[in-house]
């Protein structure tokens, strides 16, 4: 057993980085009262160390602390993704003033992003349904921490008192669902699962493969609610509204990004079987129809979370309810499963993660500024903050997913595969559903361009250099994306090809 | 009817009703204190499984220290007027019923009938499994990780509570 | 070295973009001018490098082919940006840039003190842009482009001035013009855009050489090949303003005078005779379409030049004159003299375009005034603008051995020789026209008593404006030296030159009727006779009485009031086409179609979406507990769906 332990730790660098950054900056904070930047600058340093080391993750997939952690490219990329926003975010909350109200514990704050970065980075890697329900209560209970921080705000309070009980009763469902999966095969390590069903272990008679059906579905609201698919969306509106900017955004991509990757390794791991050869796509056990199940998801998803976005007064709450239709369109890739499909999520999490970072950063901005997150008191911005318009703009048109932004090149692909697969009609719902979307981005557009100021004043809002250099930092990958995509396409599709083999 | 059977109907009862007597009585502390008595009767039914560890952990932790935490907190908030939590018998009010009623329907025609529909065997695994022993042994060895990961869980959610809870110092 | 073709379309863009994004900042007019002519003159240079190599190297390989990248490629569907370099190609390109930046220079004078100097620049680079890609491309999508870049480019720069009023007919503004010209070319371009889905469908390609080269398994008479050559022909109406779409040339005239000069005169309006020289091969597999363009350019020819005969604008006067030599061109493509064509196009450009600069001359000089009736007696005044517009005069008229006797000879003999005795007969009646209308315009102009107003004060113009005059009438005398016919005892460089383009079309033309020198010197005897008795009436009856037309129109009220009126063709167009179409528009189309049945689908659809999405909202009550109650709503769904289902 130390054997298997000290060969473990080996490959496991980065987690524990991640680990130690918390702890040293909880200690750090202890230690020196009121240097609060200080604690950010420390986690934003051990993100960036756990970051450097991600590169030498083995090629090959590795299984370690027997069975329990995989590491993997799928997970390294998904780790990619996780701790560059993490870092991001400490950068935004560098600049917050949201958070520098709450100037008692602002450097718990940080502690606590890194906890949450460690918690999804450890999803990512979950092999077993112990250590599945372990990293997602961390990212979950910290997440609650983080989004109730602001406590001088009530709303904020609000919001993670909802989020706590939302969050413990869907948790109750899914453990109540791997509970379930457990008895039926014996096992709760998802290849030992793979096997026992394979074996016809669990599937003998058609009562056990109920249970089964209903403990994956189970599982599925657990996973569902920390994504925000309808129905088990109704948080992500009010938490999202009440929590810190930079913890929603935080939330917004990277906590998706780690339940996604949990998501695809629970089911590929463990249910589906080979690819069939002439499609692509991956049948599951006794072929129930997996794909039409979530394909209605998906396609509720995206028109609850576009349809109420329109009355959206909130910018915050727009957001919310836009990445809530983001949602649903990546659970088309998963309805999809197959190669083409998966590495389509995986890409359009990379342009993801540059389109909303950057929409909720100007956001933040915003509201530093005028105290407001009002779309109404936008108006007029074109003339007097010509920067961060502009950003606004190229984050909202990627957002819609319209050329030549990043946002297209991720809609393509996943649109793409949707139709490679023959679900014509869900790629058609997701056209649109995107032309609907249109509208309440272009809302705010319209009123920073077309509208003037309310009370007639033309001053100029004055940005720092930073910001100023920040949006354009994120505006530019938005458009270079859209052409130079092919080399992140490529990693997503190696990495998918090794988890699954038999492609 | 075997004696196990017996007790195992005595413990299901006393646990289904204290549950529900939670839901419906008016008056906090008796509710807190059903809870209580529901988590004391599924520890009786976890010790007829053979699983002493989960029974007694049951007791400790929930009887023991949540019911305790809980029972100070309504203490806290000192309620004086019970009325004001009454909830207006509206159509939410009978729907949360009659959804779990369903949900309990469905999951129990899925569950229920998993091995031949027949539930009074118990495998002759579990005396083996049960056993503190064989957790403690499992926990160090095969389930290491997730162990040590749990402590960070519980670090995280310690300092969370903590900084959620304190008033601001002047 | 016909790799370096990319430098001579890239040097206009880049002039273009230099001084469409700067121009307004640039102080120097100079510098503005400077880099505009200089965009097209460096062209000219590596054009002419290009022809050298060309010379240089054996006849099969003076045809190149250069790709610059793959512009489109849908499914086995692929058009290249790519350029064809060949004797044709080259010729017009130096046509194009020579003149061109001839033009150019002369416009840094005749622009002087313009609001819109450097925007003027900007489109003249655009033009010659769209223009070098059009008589450059290999295949018909590019040309397409340079040819609506071209009309695009007519349209700017005719209405350059676009808060001036003009009096054409039914126009009251510039803008209205500039729109006319649009509209009437748009007719051209729709025929223009179905030949080329015709040949696609044909032939599966639409690069010249593939089209080609399977064009020469056909037979002649083909009447897909009729279709797709008249479609085309109508195209080029339009662009080369012949019959029935000549209408916006004379009203193109409210464009400055170096516009009318370049794209009216020069290059754009050519445009229609390139393409259908580059596609000679097809023509001559549709003797029946070839037999419409000659009869068209023939009628074109004479009935411009009638009109040309009452006009008083100076500039009218020359835009008539354009359409009836566009129409002596058709009428060389008609009859298969693929290089006369091409060569009256060459030494037209040279005559012509000295002409036009010479009234912009004239114009500036007068302060604006372009009635010839108000002139008069300039001669000594602007002594150079007089005599290269006496020069030019004489080249168009026919006099040998200026460039003009040369090509229009061609012509006629070709139009004899290859076509019919009343396809001559039309040609040089037309010819006398073109000669008495010319010199009429000269007399009136230059020559007699002064009649200006006592506040206008002629002076010669600025070197700027004057040199290009000077060289365009050098061109004017010795272009001509390329083409000397056999029968002079030259040997038609020119023809040889372009004769392994057209070999193919020529090849499969019905052989020509040979006849012998003596014939033609006697038809050049007949043009030359025709040219002289114009200039000696033209000149004789308006030098002794400048009133001249007020007698004619006494006598011959009504022929000369048809004249002046130009056959009342614009009047007929805008109440037998133009005015139903607009009421239909408005009234049907617009209010009906658009207003009520589109919008309303529109707007209703964004009405049940808000309604929809207003319901909708309402399922996020903000109560905990029904947000439980939804989850378990949706997992027992979920769960029955998987089980029951």
């Amino acid at each position: 057993m130390p054997d298997i332990i000290f060969q473990s730790t080996k490959h496991f660098w980065p987690e524990i980085t991640l680990a130690l950054t918390f702890i040293a900056a909880m200690i750090f904070e202890f230690a020196t009262k009121k240097r609060t930047t200080g604690t950010g600058i420390l986690v934003l340093l051990g993100l960036a160390a756990a970051l450097v080391q991600l590169p030498s993750a083995p090629s090959e997939p590795v299984s370690i602390f027997g069975g329990m952690y995989a590491i993997d490219p799928f997970s390294t990329f998904f780790k990619y993704v996780i701790i560059v926003t993490g870092m991001v975010v400490v950068l935004f909350s560098f600049q917050s003033q949201e958070l520098k109200k709450e100037s008692g514990h602002t450097g718990e704050y940080y502690c606590f992003i890194a906890a949450v970065t460690f918690g999804m980075v450890l999803m990512t890697g979950s092999s077993n349904l112990v250590m599945i329900y372990l990293s997602i209560e961390l990212v979950s209970i910290t997440s609650y921490i983080l989004a109730g921080f602001s406590k001088s705000l009530r709303r904020s309070s609000e919001a993670a008192l909802k989020y706590v009980i939302f969050g413990a009763l869907s948790s109750g469902i899914m453990l109540y669902g791997m509970s379930l999966i457990f008895g039926l095969t014996g096992t709760l390590d998802l290849s030992g699962i793979r096997t026992a069903l394979a074996s016809g272990h669990a599937v003998t008679t058609g009562w056990s493969f109920a249970a089964l059906m209903a403990a994956i579905v189970l599982m599925l609201a657990g996973f569902g609610y920390k994504v925000s698919v309808v129905p088990f969306h109704f948080w992500t509106p009010d938490v999202y509204e009440g929590a810190p900017i930079t913890i929603t955004a935080f939330l917004a991509v990277a906590s998706k990004a780690a339940v996604f990757a949990v998501m695809i390794r629970f089911f590929y791991v463990a249910f589906f079987d080979n690819m069939l050869a002439s499609t692509g796509v991956y049948s599951s056990f006794r072929n129930v129809d997996w794909s039409m199940i979530l394909a209605v998801l998906s396609v509720l998803t995206m028109t609850l979370g576009n349809f109420v976005a329109i009355w959206q007064d909130n910018l915050k709450r727009m957001l919310a309810y836009s990445s809530i239709a983001h949602a649903g369109y990546m659970l088309m890739g998963v309805v999809v499963m197959s190669n083409f499909g998966l590495s389509a999520i995986m890409l359009y999490f990379v342009m993801y993660f540059f389109m909303n970072l950057g929409a909720f950063y100007v956001v933040m901005v915003i509201a530093d500024k005028i105290g407001s997150e009002n779309i109404d008191d936008y108006r007029g911005f074109g003339k007097r903050a010509p920067i961060i318009s502009v950003g606004l703009s190229i984050f909202l048109i990627s957002l819609t997913g319209l050329p030549p932004t990043a946002g297209f090149v991720g809609k393509l692909f996943l649109f793409s595969s949707v139709m490679a697969s023959q679900f014509i009609w869900l790629a058609i719902v997701g056209v649109l559903n995107s032309v609907v979307s249109l509208y309440y981005y272009a809302r705010v557009l319209k009123n920073m361009y077309l509208r003037e100021a309310p009370d007639g004043d033309e001053s100029p809002i004055v940005f720092s250099k930073v910001t100023s250099a920040v949006v354009i930092l994120f505006i530019i990958p938005n458009i270079l994306l859209c052409f130079f995509y092919q080399p992140v396409l490529t990693f997503a599709q190696r990495s998918i090809a090794i988890l699954l083999p038999g492609l | 009817m075997t004696f196990e059977t017996i007790l195992f109907y005595v413990l299901a009862l006393a646990g289904i009703v204290s549950a529900l007597l939670v839901i419906t009585r008016r008056n906090p502390m008796h509710a807190a204190l059903f809870l209580i008595v529901n988590f004391v009767a599924l520890a009786g039914i976890y010790l007829t499984l053979h699983a002493q560890f989960v029974a007694i952990t049951q007791v400790l932790v929930y009887a023991g220290a949540i019911m305790v935490l809980v029972l100070f907190v309504i203490m806290l908030l000192n309620l004086q007027n019970e009325q004001d939590l009454f909830e207006k018998r509206s159509w939410r009010s009978y729907s949360g019923p009659i959804l779990s009623l369903l949900l309990l329907a469905l999951l129990l025609r899925t569950v229920a009938f998993v091995s031949g529909g027949s539930f009074d065997r118990i495998s002759p695994e579990s005396e083996r499994i049960g056993t503190v022993a064989n957790i403690g042994q499992q926990l160090f060895t095969a389930f290491v990780f997730p162990f040590e990961m749990a402590s960070l869980l519980l670090l995280a959610a310690m300092v969370g509570a903590v900084i959620l809870a304190k008033k601001r110092f002047p | 070295m016909h790799h370096y073709v990319g430098l001579i379309v890239l040097f206009p863009l880049i002039g273009l973009i230099v001084n469409g994004l700067f121009g307004r900042h640039i102080r120097s007019e100079r510098v503005v001018g400077w880099i505009g002519s200089l965009a097209v003159g460096i062209p000219f240079l590596v054009a002419a490098a290009i022809l050298y190599g060309m010379l240089g190297s054996p006849v099969e390989e003076r045809s190149n082919t250069v790709t610059l990248f793959t512009w489109i490629a849908a499914g086995s569907f692929q058009v290249n940006a790519a350029y064809q370099v060949d004797q044709l190609s080259i010729l017009m390109t130096l046509i194009v840039t020579g003149v061109g930046f001839l033009i150019h220079v002369y416009s840094i004078g005749y622009m002087h003190g313009d609001r819109g100097f450097w925007r003027f620049f900007t489109y003249l680079n655009l033009f010659i842009f769209a223009m070098l890609n059009l008589v450059l491309a290999d295949n018909y999508v590019l040309m397409f482009l340079g040819w609506e870049g071209v009309g695009l480019c007519s349209y700017l720069l005719i209405g350059f001035w676009y808060e001036k009023k003009f009096a054409g007919t039914s126009i009251t503004w510039t803008g209205d013009a500039a729109n006319k010209a649009f509209w009437v070319n748009r007719i051209g371009d729709f025929a223009f855009m179905l030949g080329m889905f015709l040949i696609f469908r044909e032939f599966g390609s639409l690069t010249f050489s593939t089209v080609m080269d399977s064009a020469s398994s056909l037979a002649p008479g083909n009447s897909t090949m009729f279709w797709i050559t008249l479609l085309l022909f109508i195209g080029a109406t339009g662009k080369s303003a012949q019959i029935p779409l000549f209408v916006w040339l004379p009203d193109a005239m409210a464009g400055p005078t170096p516009v009318s000069a370049l794209i009216h005169a020069a290059t754009m309006v050519t445009a229609g005779v390139y393409m259908v020289a580059r596609n000679s091969l097809l023509y001559a597999l549709a003797p029946d379409t070839m037999m419409i363009v000659a009869v068209i350019g023939a009628l074109t020819a004479i009935v411009a030049a009638s009109i040309g005969l009452a006009q008083n604008d100076i500039k009218k006067v020359l835009a008539y004159s354009t359409v009836s030599q566009l129409g002596y061109m058709f009428l060389a493509l008609g009859v298969g003299a693929f290089t006369a064509g091409i060569f009256h196009v060459m030494t037209h450009a040279f005559f012509k375009a000295c002409l036009f600069l010479g009234s912009g001359s004239v114009i500036h000089a007068m302060h604006e005034e372009q009635d010839i009736r108000k002139m008069g007696g300039l001669a000594p005044v602007m002594p150079k603008t007089y005599y290269t517009f006496l020069i030019s005069s004489f080249a168009i008229a026919g006099f040998p051995p200026l460039s003009g006797f040369f090509s229009k000879d061609e012509i006629l003999w070709s139009a004899f020789s290859q076509g019919s005795v009343l396809l001559w007969a039309v040609g040089a009646l037309a010819a006398l026209m073109t000669a008495f209308y010319m010199f009429r315009m000269v007399t009136l102009t230059f020559l007699g008593t002064p009649r200006w107003a006592k506040d206008k004060h002629p002076h010669e113009s600025p070197p700027t404006m004057t040199i290009p005059l000077i060289v365009l009438a050098f061109l004017a005398v010795t272009g001509g030296f390329l083409g000397i016919p056999a029968a002079l005892g030259g040997g038609n460089a020119l023809h040889h030159w372009l004769h392994p383009v057209f070999e193919r079309a020529l090849d499969r033309l019905p052989t020509a009727h040979e006849y012998s020198h003596m014939t033609e010197y006697l038809f050049m005897l007949v043009s030359v006779v025709i040219g002289v008795s114009g200039f000696w009436f033209g000149r004789k009856i308006y030098l002794a009485n400048p009133d001249a037309d007020d007698t004619f129109a006494a006598k011959a009220g009504g022929v000369f009031r048809t004249l002046s009126r130009k056959y009342y063709i614009d009047e007929g167009y805008m109440r037998g086409i133009v005015n139903p179409l607009v009421a239909t528009s408005d009234r049907f189309l617009s209010r009906v179609v658009d207003t009520a049945l589109i919008d309303g689908f529109v707007n209703g659809l964004a009405k049940v979406t808000a309604s929809f999405s207003g319901v909708l909202r309402l399922v996020q009550t903000g109560v905990v507990q029904s947000y439980a109650s939804m989850i378990v709503v949706g997992l027992l769904l979920v769960l029955g769906l998987i089980l029951l289902g």
